[in-house]
């Protein structure tokens, strides 16, 4: 007996020191928010705990959204991170420029079906996570848009704040009832589409209208007639109410920190101060609005108004994805991270942080616990999200461009689209090798 | 060895570490963007040889023609508006009055702020609608224009709001008003001079070296300016206020376009060159070096 | 002679009318700061914007140093700033009394070399400059943020050289015949002469330092290395960006360098005139 227990203490010895040396992997995130960064840290410290081979370390890169200074730099030096968090939008444009790993080569590796995992997650998050055929992203959260809209205002004006806008026509009536002037200048403003989340991507879908044709692979919003009226409606806006008179209202609004501006806020916000009656803006404005909104701030929440012909609202969402960098010294163990993350981690998150989820096992836990959210969390079955193409961050500025030009009188709608697609077009060719 | 000689060596010597920087921090990083100018470069993939190309591209990209006009109209404005408030400031705080301190103090203020907090205070007095100085111009009865929002304010204003950042500019100028001697002025009072002439015939000789030295690098900065116009209107509206440098960082790293971007920096390296040159010359005429 | 005094009394008056003015003009960016920071949640967004909160909110600052691990930061600013401006102290008097005041071949060609250096936009520098640095193995560390400081920098060098050339080069011929060598002429009579352009080139380069972003982002990898100007950015964030907060925290942050500029312009009152030295 005796010598049988030496032999087991021996051989346990033996193995240990046989046994590699753990893994380290570093993973960059900006998520800053205190209550973010707890639910973070505590999925990776779970996963420490379970995976004593791989010790993940999290580190905070602060900065915003689509900034990526401190990423390429570090790949270009070679000192990149193995895991990286990273605005799923720009994936695409990332894997183009051999700036990512392929996850799903590594996922593979390790034993995991794709094909099953694919479906774990919402349609068009993980449409978003794809480049050529090739999975370099699993998704994270995600977000929606609606329209916010000021109750008190409603009252005032003689509205029904339990019936807010259904449609476009009814939109436009409202906005004239809300909008308030003194002399010539406005003391508050019913509605200003192009502010906020009012991209031109919105108000394209939300008329009904298609960006881009992947079976093609050529882009089609300047030849559609929604797309053309969606910007043509905008322009009412600039006519009737004054182009330069609006912006004036929105001078505050185009704040954040990099300029690279997606809706961050702004310390200076006309709708949280009453001058603005409705807004289209994400989820993440009601957190603001619980945390900072004015003490007698009454709000509501609507679903994007819609041509009356359309028939039924659209949304769109974008969101963050985990991404394996390209140099990064660990992919294997960097993918086994990003799966974890992506399904386990990603559900206590949601129910953590109240960001909306793109793993559809975490959404009735996640309604459960934020019924306010429940309007969004029923849209991200219907929502819309930005055609993956390397030309993604091009085609947005592009996008912007021709609406500005058409609310400032420089272009027609036909125009300024046709212009911004045949350039974004030759860009996207160029790259596909056409 | 001569005396000449020896202090060759030392003048060498003394030089060595900046002639150091200057080779490995700065000669060998611009030859490398000089290089990338001329390619098609991604970062992340090997650079592909293109020749001029990103330059000729560059004169049908309306967006690099509306930034190259907007950085012209910066820079037109800002180093002379910049001069004159620098020194207008300078001859205000350097009265060795009681209590200056205090008032030196606040007008470098601004200068060390969190840059978000200097933007939103700009944008708050310039707000057209519930801002303090359309109230205040509203008080005269006149109507004040939409700065920010309006096209064809929008640069107008961010160099009026830049100007709140004259903290530095004055500090230098008073350093080298500090060391004029008190004798020439008062000579020149016994000599019936007025103020004007004051200025002009001791003040200004004595300050022209820094005012030389701020002619070309605000000149080089205004070229550059990237932080008010990228924060506060993000370029707009409709790219008005959209500056040679945003659309660079944008080349740079929102498209990783890295060719493009190096292309158009060396456009202003070129200019920057240029007008350092023609300044350089021309100060022989009327900067004084107090001897 | 009354009617001279009289002139006197108005424009002094004028000159203080014009101080308070402008005065208040420059102060506005950080009395809102300071507002600001104490203001409690729901009066952020009011309008009209208060002036002053109802209530000062210490605990905002409170809040503000516990957001991220603030006197950590703190520590780090120090460490950069003070290594850049020991840095910018020695290399760039060094540098711009040579392109002044002593001849040697090539001298000119460097000094407008460096000069011209000053006029690439830094964007498209970051890349190589980061690779020469990872090369050294000395990303992650404080090193990319000094070394550059001791090996000049073209700001100051050119304006300390303007500084030096006003200087009468008699002087420094006389203290030659004396036997007196180049660096007891640089160290005993050239520095303390122009002592109040060497207290300002200290405090550009402290400010440069502590609000330095770009930097410490793209060469820091550890949080436990990250300066405050990398705390500042982490309140920013949609789901609830706490302005309050946020300006507690960069009202503190300024607080230091507020300080070092009193310091240094009292100095600048009682800066060295060198009067009647000239003939």
């Amino acid at each position: 007996m005796k010598r049988i227990g030496v032999l087991v203490i021996f051989a346990i010895l033996l193995i240990s020191f046989l046994e590699a040396e753990p893994v380290k992997i570093v993973f960059w995130h900006n998520m800053s928010n205190p209550v973010d960064r707890k639910s973070i840290e505590e999925s990776v410290q779970m996963f420490n705990e379970r995976n004593p081979n791989i010790q993940v370390e999290s580190i905070l890169v602060p900065g915003s959204e689509t900034e990526a200074t401190k990423l390429m730099t570090a790949i270009a030096g070679g000192t990149g991170p193995d895991v990286y968090y990273l605005d799923r939008f720009t994936v695409a444009q990332r894997a183009y420029y051999q700036q990512l790993e392929p996850l799903g080569k590594y996922l593979e590796q390790i034993g995991i079906d794709i094909e099953s995992l694919k479906k774990q997650f919402v349609d068009f998050a993980i449409e978003e996570c794809i480049w050529d055929e090739t999975l370099y992203a699993l998704p994270w959260d995600t977000d929606a848009r609606v329209l916010y809209y000021n109750k008190k205002h409603f009252k005032e004006a003689g509205l029904d704040p339990e019936k807010p806008p259904k449609t476009i026509e009814e939109l436009d009536e409202y906005v004239d009832k809300l909008t308030k002037k003194a002399g010539n200048r406005y003391l508050r403003i019913g509605f200003v589409p192009w502010v906020g989340q009012g991209w031109p991507y919105t108000w394209g879908w939300a008329f009904g209208g298609e960006f881009y044709d992947p079976e093609n692979q050529k882009l089609i919003f300047a030849e559609d007639e929604n797309i053309i009226k969606s910007l043509e409606w905008q322009k009412t806006y600039a006519d009737k109410y004054g182009i330069r008179e609006l912006e004036a209202f929105f001078s505050a609004f185009g704040m954040s920190f990099t300029g690279a501006n997606v809706g961050s806020a702004a310390p200076i916000d006309p709708f949280l101060q009453g001058q603005l009656s409705m807004r289209i803006d994400g989820n993440w404005l009601l957190a603001q609005i619980r945390e900072l909104a004015p003490k007698d701030f009454e709000y509501g929440i609507a679903p994007i108004p819609y041509p009356e012909e359309i028939g039924q609202s659209t949304t769109w969402a974008g969101g963050w994805s985990l991404v394996i960098p390209k140099g990064a010294k660990h992919p294997k163990e960097a993918a086994e991270f990003i799966h974890y993350m992506a399904t386990e981690g990603q559900i206590k998150y949601a129910v953590d942080t109240a960001h909306l989820p793109t793993i559809k096992e975490a959404v009735p836990e996640f309604v459960e616990n934020y019924p306010e959210q429940k309007l969004f969390a029923d849209l991200l079955t219907v929502a819309k999200s930005r055609p993956p193409l390397p030309v993604g961050a091009l085609l947005w500025d592009e996008l912007v461009d021709a609406r500005n030009y058409v609310l400032y009188g420089e272009k027609d709608a036909a125009t300024a689209l046709k212009d911004a697609q045949d350039k974004v077009q030759s860009e996207l060719n160029k790259m596909l090798g056409k | 060895m001569t005396h000449r000689k020896k202090r060759a060596w030392i003048g060498v010597l003394f030089a060595l570490p900046a002639i150091l920087g200057l080779v490995i921090l700065k000669i060998y990083p611009i030859i490398v963007s000089g290089f990338y100018s001329l390619t098609e470069y991604h970062i992340t993939v090997s650079p592909e040889w293109v020749g001029i190309e990103n330059y000729k591209n560059l004169f049908s990209d309306p967006l690099f023609i509306k930034s190259f006009s907007n950085t012209m109209y910066y820079l037109v404005l800002l180093v002379p508006l910049g001069l004159v408030v620098g020194i207008c400031l300078a001859l205000l705080l350097v009265k060795d009055i009681k209590g200056i301190s205090f008032f030196r103090s606040m007008v470098y203020l601004p200068s060390i702020v969190p840059v978000y907090a200097f933007a939103t205070v700009a944008l708050w007095f310039f707000n057209p609608y519930f801002g303090l100085v359309n109230g205040l111009l509203a008080r005269v009865g006149i109507n004040g224009p939409l700065w920010v929002a309006d096209e064809s304010w929008v640069k107008f204003t961010l160099v009026l709001a830049a100007q709140w950042g004259a903290g530095p500019t004055a500090l230098l100028f008073m350093a080298s008003m500090k060391d004029i001697p008190r004798e020439l002025y008062e000579a020149a009072t016994l000599e019936g001079a007025n103020a004007w002439q004051k200025f002009w015939r001791i003040t200004f000789p004595f300050i022209s070296p820094v005012t030389l030295y701020y002619l070309i690098t605000s000149s080089i900065q205004a070229l550059q300016f990237f932080d008010m116009p990228n924060i506060m209107t993000g370029g707009g509206p409709n790219n008005a206020s959209l500056s040679l440098g945003m659309y660079i960082y944008r080349h740079a790293f929102r498209y990783t376009n890295m060719g493009y971007a190096s292309a158009m920096s060396w456009i202003i390296f070129i200019i920057a060159l240029i007008l350092s040159f023609v300044l350089f010359r021309t100060s022989m005429k009327w900067v004084f070096y107090g001897e | 002679m009354k009617s001279k005094k009289k002139r006197f009394k108005i424009s002094t008056v004028i000159s203080l009318i014009l101080l308070i003015i402008v005065t208040i003009i420059y102060m506005l960016p950080f009395f809102w700061m300071v507002s600001t920071s104490f203001k409690a949640d729901y009066e952020l967004y009011e309008y009209p914007t208060p002036l002053w909160p109802d209530k000062l909110m210490f605990e905002n600052y409170k809040h503000a140093v516990t957001y991220f691990p603030f006197f950590k930061y703190f520590r780090n600013s120090i460490i950069i700033t003070a290594g850049s401006v020991i840095g910018v102290l020695f290399s760039c008097p060094l540098a711009a009394y040579s392109f002044a005041q002593l001849k040697w071949k090539g001298r000119d060609i460097i000094f407008y070399s460096l000069i011209a250096t000053m006029m690439l936009p830094n964007f498209v520098t970051l890349i190589p400059l980061f690779v020469i640095f990872s090369k050294l193995n000395l990303v992650n560390t404080f090193w990319p943020l000094i070394i550059p400081s001791f090996l000049g920098q073209p700001f100051f060098i050119f304006l300390l050289r303007q500084f030096f050339l006003s200087l009468p080069t008699s002087l420094f011929d006389a203290a030659r015949i004396d036997g007196a060598s180049e660096f007891q002429i640089y160290t005993k009579i050239a520095l303390p002469l122009t002592k109040p352009a060497l207290l300002v080139v200290g405090l550009f380069q402290f400010l440069a330092s502590w609000n330095d972003y770009l930097g410490p982002l793209i060469y820091l990898t550890n949080e436990n290395k990250y300066p405050l100007s990398l705390g500042l950015p982490q309140f920013l964030n949609q789901y609830g960006t706490h302005w309050n907060w946020m300006m507690a925290a960069a009202t503190i942050t300024v607080i230091p360098v507020l300080i070092f500029f009193i310091l240094t312009q009292k100095q600048l009152i009682e800066g060295i005139k060198f009067s009647g030295s000239k003939g």
